[in-house]
């Protein structure tokens, strides 16, 4: 093939990140005009055009290309990146939605929180598309970089510094691991690349001391992204510590970006599942356990959606450990293909719910008060109710409640893993969430039977103040959210052909 | 002894001797002068093992750059001097341990030899092995997957420019 | 082809020197510090690279570690920053006291 037309399908098959990447510099070099005056209503919109350009490429893409491999074996394209980018794009772009009203309120507004916001997306994206384990660590590298600096944006709150520093040193940790794991992986394989890896462990690499540890550190490393006990005690200091924009942002992205690569990396080296599945297994158990238990004790919503997230992460890991089951006959090789689009439509729900949850606390934020804790909820349904019962919707769905995207995303993990036949996990996916439902009806009573704390308009109307400023991000954003939620509980199959992997 | 493991001890006890200084110094300054020997230390070991080209890019970019900026946030911050006791008591003795623990796994059970992939190096490979025109050769293949990863590291480097100045500016 | 010192002299090397590095990390209390055992660990692992690069006879050794130098000196450029803004705010970075966000 000749070198140009290569060089076009190589670059075609990176094009959302190339989009990502060319409105970032634009709004780099822009900035000048968009941080004050007129301009600054650009910022918000070049962002989410940015988010939204990039979806519609993708979605323009053709598949020819599928199961190819770019750049001479760096990068990929396959349906687990098309529908994973998917969902990254379309969180991506909910959560400039509510960035836009969140920080105009709190005044802090600035272009490059935007241009941020995309290049992390692109190192999402790029987690995704790798073929080639030092591709898969630039890109995670990319994103987390990103998601370090939106945690600590409002730096004059110590909080938001703080959350900045802890996220910042744990992430270099397990970046640092994570590293050296790939280095192992190097030593037993030769190369980095995807399928010389696979080629390693079906040879038996992972029967040697340094091919255990390698994989051992490349679990571990992914671990700490999704907030996986016990290398989750970052999550609900950075989740409460962090802009609520920010906070939405760094949710959603950095667990769809790292479970994506989690799924890749796990159905290349499930040659060795006995190395590592136990592992996985281990994880996932003690975080569905200890990040449900938790999240009953907290009051403040974001700590407890940090601590349910760290819950999610152990469903989602249930999906990871159904990878291990490729090579375990054809009930397991269906299991592990039904986990794939399993978890993509769970993050699909889970970013929906969490974008949407984090959309109306920070639609209650104003420049003094970042609304956060659960007496900022209260009787919400009597004086806003639309965004009463949104959050009362997102609530349900996280929970898993039926009729919800997100109880059609755990079904679709359940089943995956029961057509495993990994009892064990179903079971304790079945039991915490029945546990975590405690915590989700706790938020909907607040919100529905509690009175409201905020004062009662006066008859001369100083009372309560008057809320002129446009809400049309938020707004936006929170209404898209409850509408994906309801309708893809109701039709899961509408969005299907966007989400469904394939081997 | 043959030259070569002359140069190897040399390097490798001084180096590790480095390492322990920059995590037993009180005064975060030291650690971080100790860090700088223990990387130049470290370009001497690449040299050793034919990676010119990297050795170079050391000494200038990690020991150069990446260290100078760690002492001038040292000196900014006012850490010059002795710090107080590092988490003492319980924390820095389960430290100690789940170190020396992670150290006995590594080094008993073999992680570090057993499992090495067959080398395939040949003479010819190790005369060419690092300079700049062989790894420039490589690096800017087309055929070969690393061009790629090259230009993405150079977008990581302008978030980090950006990132780095939109937390630590003054006036935005 | 056999090597003047071994790989796995090296592969050892730098074993201990991650070791010594998760050492300090899970002892020092001055973030900056904590940030420096980190570049020891990422040291240790190019030691690994450029060793295993030779020991292999692929350049690819040497490439992904001029890609982790260039790395690295993103992620001290940006922890750095967040070290320098925690300091405007709140005049101390001692890590016991970096309190506001408990359990």
């Amino acid at each position: 093939m000749g070198a140009p037309t290569q060089a076009i399908r190589d670059l075609s098959g990176i094009l959302p990140i190339l989009v990502l990447w060319g409105v970032a510099l634009v709004i780099l070099l822009g900035a000048p005009l968009l941080r004050r005056g007129p301009g600054s209503r650009l910022a918000a919109p070049l962002g989410g055009a940015g988010a939204l350009g990039a979806l519609l490429v993708l979605l323009r893409g053709s598949s020819d290309g599928f199961g190819d491999t770019l750049f001479a074996g760096a990068a990929l394209t396959d349906t687990l990146y098309s529908s994973g980018a998917f969902v990254l794009l379309l969180g991506g772009f909910l959560s400039v939605l509510v960035a836009q009203t969140y920080l105009r309120s709190r005044d802090l507004e600035k272009p490059e929180y935007y241009a941020i916001m995309l290049l992390s997306l692109s190192g999402a994206l790029l987690m995704m598309q790798a073929n080639d384990l030092i591709v898969l660590f630039l890109g995670l590298e990319l994103m987390s970089f990103g998601l370090y600096v939106l945690a600590g944006f409002a730096r004059t709150d110590a909080k938001s510094d703080e959350a900045a520093l802890k996220y910042f040193l744990l992430g270099a940790l397990a970046s640092a691991l994570m590293l050296y794991g790939i280095m192992l992986t190097y030593g037993v394989a030769a190369s980095t690349e995807l399928s010389n890896v696979q080629s390693a462990v079906a040879r038996g690499a992972l029967k040697e001391p340094m091919g255990i540890a390698a994989a051992l550190l490349l679990v571990i490393g992914l671990c700490f992204k999704i907030a996986a006990v016990p290398f989750h005690q970052w999550s609900p200091d950075v989740y409460e510590g962090a802009p609520t924009s920010a906070t939405a942002f760094l949710a959603t992205t950095a667990k769809i970006g790292a479970i994506v690569a989690f799924l890749r990396v796990c159905d290349t080296i499930a040659g060795g599942y006995h190395t590592w599945l136990p592992a996985i297994r281990a994880i996932a158990i003690l975080s569905m356990i200890v990040g449900n238990l938790i999240a009953i004790a907290q009051t403040n919503v974001k700590r407890m959606l940090a601590y349910s997230g760290v819950a999610h992460a152990g469903y989602l890991l249930v999906a990871v450990a159904c990878m291990g089951f490729r090579l375990m006959g054809t009930k397991g090789t269906q299991a592990s293909i039904l986990a794939m689009t399993g978890a993509v439509f769970y993050l699909l729900a889970y970013a929906l719910a969490l974008i949407g949850a984090f959309g109306v606390l920070a639609y209650l934020s104003s420049r003094d008060k970042d609304a956060q804790t659960l007496n900022d909820l209260r009787g919400l349904a009597s004086s806003q109710p639309a965004v009463g019962y949104a959050m009362v919707l997102f609530m349900l769905s996280l929970a898993g409640i039926p009729a919800t995207a997100g109880f059609i995303g755990k079904w679709q993990v359940f089943y995956a893993v029961l057509t495993g036949g990994d009892v064990a996990l179903a079971v304790t996916m079945a039991l915490t969430s029945a546990m975590g439902v405690y915590y989700y009806l706790r938020v909907v009573w607040y919100i529905v039977f509690e009175e409201s704390a905020a004062p009662k308009p006066s008859p001369t109307g100083h009372g309560v103040e008057a809320r002129p400023r446009a809400m049309t991000g938020v707004g936006a954003a929170i209404t898209i959210c409850c509408i994906a939620t309801i309708g893809l509980g109701i039709l899961p199959a509408a969005i299907s052909s966007f989400l469904t992997v394939v081997r | 002894m043959r030259p070569g493991v002359l140069i190897f001890w040399l390097l490798a006890v001084p180096m590790v001797a480095c390492a322990l200084l920059v995590i037993t110094s009180r005064n975060p300054l030291r650690s971080a002068l100790f860090l700088v020997a223990h990387m130049l230390l470290l370009a001497g070991m690449f040299l050793s093992l034919s990676a010119q080209y990297v050795a170079a890019v050391q000494v200038v970019v990690y020991a150069g750059a990446i260290m100078v900026l760690f002492v001038f946030v040292i000196m900014l911050l006012n850490l010059g001097g002795a710090q107080k006791m590092d988490a003492a008591g319980l924390g820095w003795a389960l430290g100690i341990a789940m170190s020396l623990g992670l150290a006995a796994l590594f080094v008993g059970t073999g992680v570090w030899k057993s499992g090495l992939h067959a080398g395939k190096a040949t003479a010819k490979t190790l005369a060419q092995g690092g300079t700049a025109q062989a790894v420039g050769f490589a690096l800017f293949d087309p055929e070969l997957p690393w061009l790629f990863p090259f230009e993405v590291a150079s977008i990581v480097l302008l978030m980090a420019a950006v990132g780095a100045i939109v937390l630590a500016k003054r006036k935005l | 082809m056999s090597f003047a010192v071994p790989t796995e002299h090296y592969l050892l090397l730098s074993a201990v020197l991650f070791c010594i590095g998760v050492a300090g990390v899970a002892t020092k209390r001055n973030p900056i510090v904590v940030f420096m055992c980190i570049e020891i660990m990422l040291n240790a692992a190019n030691l690994g690279f450029v060793a295993l690069g030779r020991h292999f006879g692929d350049v690819g050794g040497q490439i992904y570690t001029m890609l982790i130098i260039a790395v690295a000196a993103g992620e001290v450029a940006i922890g750095l920053a967040i070290i320098v803004s925690l300091f405007r705010t709140r005049e101390t970075i001692d890590l016991d006291e970096a309190d506001l966000l408990k359990l």
